[in-house]
C-alpha cells in the first residue's frame, strides 16, 4: 500500500474521432496516478455554438468494478492562449458508475473561449494505491 | 517546601502540555481546500451551487437576447428557508459575477426588492440636480436609467432527517428562477440538491 498525496501524471492525448470539432490544443490530464489506472478519457469534443459560446463534451470510461466520484475542472483559454478567469473553472464533481462510460458536458464562461484544458482527480484527500 | 515544589512541578508540566495543544492558525488554500465537510453550508457548497447555476443558465440559451446585446438583470428575493443564518449574497454574488463576465447580462443596482441596492445612483440625482454647486452637465439626466428585463429569484431550503439514534441527514435545496419581467414568464429554472450525513452531535445550523 502506498499513499500518494499528489503527483501530476500526464495521461492521454486522445484526438481520434472528432477532428472537425476538436479545439486546437485541449489536453486531458489525470492528476492522480491511481486514477489513471481505472479511469480513462476516450473522447473530447469542443464546438462553438451559434451564440459564440463553446460547448464541450468529454467521454470517459470507468474500468473498475466500483463507483467512483471524480473531480474535474476545465481551464478555458482565449484565442491568444490566455486563461479566462471564471467561476466555471473551479473544481467540480462528476460520477462514474462501475464499468460504464461517463459523460461531462460544459459551457464556456463567455464567447471569447477558443480552447480548453481538462483536469481530473479523485475526490479523496489521499489516494491509496495497491502495487 | 516539599509540597510547594510538587505544586510547581505539576503547574509547569501542565503549562508545557497545554501550550502544545494549541492549534496553529493557517491560511486555507481556497483553490485546493481538502478540509472535512461540515453539516452546515460552507463556501464550497455556495461555490458549487453558483457554478452549476451559471453553467445551467448559459447552456439553456435563456440569456441570448434577440437581436444581440445584453439583458438587464435585477436581483429579486432569495429566500433563506434554512435553520442557518445565511447571507444569500454568498450565493448570489458568485452568480452575478459569473453572468456579468459572460457578457450576456448586466445587473442593475438601482432597483431591488427592498429599494435600490446601491442608493447612491438615486441619491445623487436628488441631491445634485439643480444644485448650483455642481456642473449640471455632469449630473445624471432624467430618463437615463435602464429598467430591468429579467429578474433572478430563488430559495434555499433545508430538510433535516433523522437516520438513526446517532446519525442525521441534512438536505439543502438551491432553487432559482429567471423571470422575464415583461411577460412574467420564467425563462429558466433549476434546482441543485446537496446532501450531508453526519453525527447527531453536529449542528446543521
Amino acid at each position: 500500500m502506498k499513499v500518494i498525496f499528489a503527483g501530476v501524471v500526464f495521461m492521454a492525448l486522445l484526438f481520434s474521432g472528432c477532428v472537425n470539432t476538436q479545439p486546437k490544443n485541449n489536453i486531458a490530464q489525470v492528476t492522480d496516478k491511481c486514477l489513471a489506472g481505472s479511469i480513462s478519457i476516450t473522447d473530447i469534443k469542443g464546438a462553438k455554438q451559434s451564440d459564440g459560446f463553446m460547448k464541450t463534451q468529454i467521454i470517459g470510461q470507468n474500468r473498475s468494478d466500483s463507483y467512483k466520484k471524480l473531480e474535474y475542472k476545465i481551464v478555458w483559454l482565449d484565442r491568444n492562449g490566455f486563461v479566462i478567469k471564471s467561476i466555471l473553472s473551479k473544481w467540480r464533481e462528476a460520477s462514474a458508475d462501475a464499468n460504464q462510460p461517463f459523460y461531462i458536458t460544459n459551457i464556456s464562461p463567455n464567447t471569447k473561449a477558443d480552447d480548453f484544458r481538462l483536469y481530473i482527480r479523485q475526490q479523496n484527500k489521499e489516494i491509496v494505491c495497491k502495487h | 517546601m516539599q509540597t510547594l515544589k510538587k505544586y510547581l512541578a505539576v503547574a509547569s508540566l501542565g503549562a508545557v502540555l497545554f501550550s502544545g495543544c494549541a492549534t496553529d492558525t493557517v491560511n486555507v488554500d481556497m483553490n485546493h481546500d481538502k478540509g472535512s465537510a461540515v453539516m452546515g453550508l460552507d463556501y464550497r457548497d455556495f461555490q458549487a451551487s453558483a457554478q452549476e447555476m451559471v453553467d445551467s443558465m448559459l447552456s439553456s440559451g435563456a440569456l441570448n437576447k434577440r437581436g444581440g446585446g445584453r439583458y438587464v438583470l435585477v436581483i429579486s428575493r432569495i429566500i433563506n428557508d434554512t435553520m442557518q443564518h445565511i447571507d444569500t449574497d454568498q450565493l448570489v454574488k458568485k452568480i452575478r459575477v459569473g453572468l456579468l463576465r459572460s457578457g450576456k447580462v448586466v445587473v442593475t443596482t438601482a432597483v431591488g426588492v427592498g429599494g435600490a441596492e446601491d442608493k447612491m445612483s438615486m441619491q445623487t440625482r436628488k441631491d445634485l440636480r439643480g444644485n448650483a454647486e455642481f456642473n449640471q452637465k455632469t449630473v445624471a439626466g432624467k430618463g437615463n436609467m435602464i429598467a430591468p428585463d429579467l429578474s433572478l429569484s430563488g430559495k434555499i431550503i433545508q430538510r433535516n432527517i433523522r437516520v438513526d439514534s446517532s446519525t442525521q441527514r441534512a438536505e439543502y435545496y438551491f432553487q432559482m428562477s429567471l423571470t422575464d419581467i415583461n411577460t412574467g414568464l420564467a425563462f429558466w429554472e433549476d434546482e441543485r440538491v446537496i446532501g450531508k450525513q453526519g453525527s447527531n452531535q453536529s449542528a446543521a445550523w
